[in-house]
């Protein structure tokens, strides 16, 4: 056989190749079937305000899932969403924007419990057309949390003198130990945002406040307990959830979908978004790195904030 | 060079690598050494790629193919300027066109992916497959390298290395920084 047919029979293997392969990931469709779909929707990590990647990498924050609900409310074969939550909690501001996503949501939403959804998780769960947690599920701690360091004394040991010019009598309360009107003023705070907290779930849930104040103790329930409170809806796990959106949106046969991997570019995009901090981290000294911390603690700082093990991504 | 010779040298550099690329980087065919590389390239992304989006994919083969080619004479660049530090006499577009030409083996992916189409096993043969023709390729670099230049096969293998390492340094980091600046963007 000559060498010219041999390349060409190589050539025309590899073209054909590729075609068969096209055709082949155009007939693949791991979804199947396109029917009643009931998106799911994986929430993990802290609530905090955040850069608003794609992927939930800050986190749980109000731009993420914006951004996913969005997503399954323009795919018309997803007629409602299970929103998968795996969180301690977080902040009070970024928990009441999501909760308010999740009440206007045109979709049925249907709340899946992971590990945890405490606190300001389940904050954000309230809202939600149904809720349905792992017997095991650590939820509860309804509550509000402000922890302020009082670093003079480290100050004083360092060695470190802080001048404070101020315009404001209680403008630089975090820079010193709090005296009792100011301890009032944050205790006053810390309530308005339970109130907000009782009134949210009180709302979300259609429970009386005063029931709701009685196990708004910051106390931790196990979803089983959380069931005889009222504040679970059902026991299972995923599929559970994904049944009952199907029930509440009117589905025969809910089929659970999931959206596709995001894409290269997204990957490349995702992953240079953490490199500045990696850089920065890597470059900076560690003795300028404690200095930074040292001057960023005085903030105040309100959570809906389970205490236990902080969930990263 | 004509067509039936570009035939005859791709089939020597399946079957008789040595002397083929020896032969091609004396006489320079780059216009073809570039087509090859080129055609090879954009095979192996129309293989790559996911078709769930069509623009997107679009975007991507373009951009996999216009980035392919600059490796390709950046990388061999690279390669020209080290060599010569180990004493090779050849110039950069008798290495390019040995270069070109020795990337040929790649169209082999294609039908080693799609191997992968059928089932577990055929994902484990695939893989197995395309490393494989990756090292080949890689060999037959190392050889164009040696050939082009005339210099023996362990400064060859020693120039490639150290590229390879000066690309990971230096341009890795400004890739890192353009990247940087794309997710500010978006």
């Amino acid at each position: 056989m000559s060498k010219r047919i041999i390349i060409a029979a190589v050539v025309v293997i590899a073209l054909v190749s590729v075609v068969f392969m096209v055709v082949f990931q155009a007939e693949e469709d791991p979804q199947e079937p396109v029917g009643e779909r009931v998106a799911v929707i994986y929430l993990q990590g802290n609530i905090a305000e955040g850069s608003g990647s794609p992927f939930g990498f800050d986190g749980i924050t109000p731009r993420y899932v914006e951004s996913q609900l969005e997503r399954a409310a323009q795919e018309t074969s997803v007629e409602a969403v299970v929103l998968r939550i795996n969180s301690p909690g977080g902040s009070v501001a970024a928990s009441q924007e999501i909760a308010a996503m999740i009440r206007d949501y045109e979709k049925p939403i249907v709340i899946s419990m992971g590990d945890t959804a405490a606190s300001g998780g389940y904050y954000i769960s309230a809202p939600a057309d149904g809720i349905v947690a792992n017997p095991g599920t650590i939820t509860g701690s309804i509550g509000v949390i402000n922890v302020n360091l009082n670093l003079e004394g480290l100050y004083e040991k360092l060695g470190i003198e802080v001048e404070v010019i101020k315009s404001g009598e209680h403008k630089d309360m975090f820079h010193r130990s709090l005296n009792s009107e100011e301890r009032q003023l944050m205790q006053d705070l810390s309530d308005e945002a339970y109130h907000q907290f009782i009134d949210e779930i009180a709302r979300g849930r259609g429970l009386e406040k005063e029931a709701v104040k009685e196990i708004a103790t910051g106390e931790l329930f196990l979803g089983s307990q959380g069931k005889e409170v009222g504040l679970i809806d059902r026991l299972g796990g995923l599929d559970e959830a994904v049944n009952y959106a199907g029930e509440i949106a009117g589905l025969e046969k809910p089929v659970r979908y999931e959206f596709p991997p995001p894409t290269l570019l997204e990957t490349i995009t995702r992953f240079a978004a953490d490199v500045p901090e990696l850089a920065e981290r890597f470059l900076t000294p560690y003795e300028i790195q404690l200095l930074e911390i040292l001057d960023k603690q005085p903030e105040p700082d309100l959570r809906y904030h389970y205490p236990g093990e902080d969930l990263k991504r | 060079m004509s067509y039936d010779n570009v035939m005859e040298y791709l089939y020597g550099v399946i079957v008789n690598p040595v002397q083929t690329l020896r032969a091609i980087s004396e006489i320079k065919p780059v216009s073809w050494a570039i087509i090859i590389y080129a055609g090879i390239s954009l095979l192996t992304l129309l293989a790559n790629v996911v078709y769930d989006a069509l623009f997107e994919a679009a975007i991507y083969i373009i951009i996999g193919l216009i980035g392919s080619l600059i490796a390709y004479f950046a990388f061999t660049g690279l390669l020209n300027v080290v060599s010569r530090l180990f004493g090779g006499k050849g110039s950069y577009f008798n290495l390019l066109s040995a270069i070109g030409f020795a990337y040929f083996p790649m169209i082999f992916t294609p039908p080693a992916l799609l191997i992968g189409f059928l089932g577990a096993p055929g994902a484990v043969i695939s893989v197995l497959l395309v490393a494989a023709v990756t090292i080949w390729v890689l060999v037959l670099e190392v050889i164009a390298l040696r050939e082009a230049h005339l210099i023996s096969t362990l400064k060859s293998v020693f120039a490639y290395v150290i590229s390879l390492f000066i690309i990971a340094v230096l341009i890795f980091m400004p890739v890192i920084l353009i990247l940087i600046g794309v997710s500010i963007l978006f």
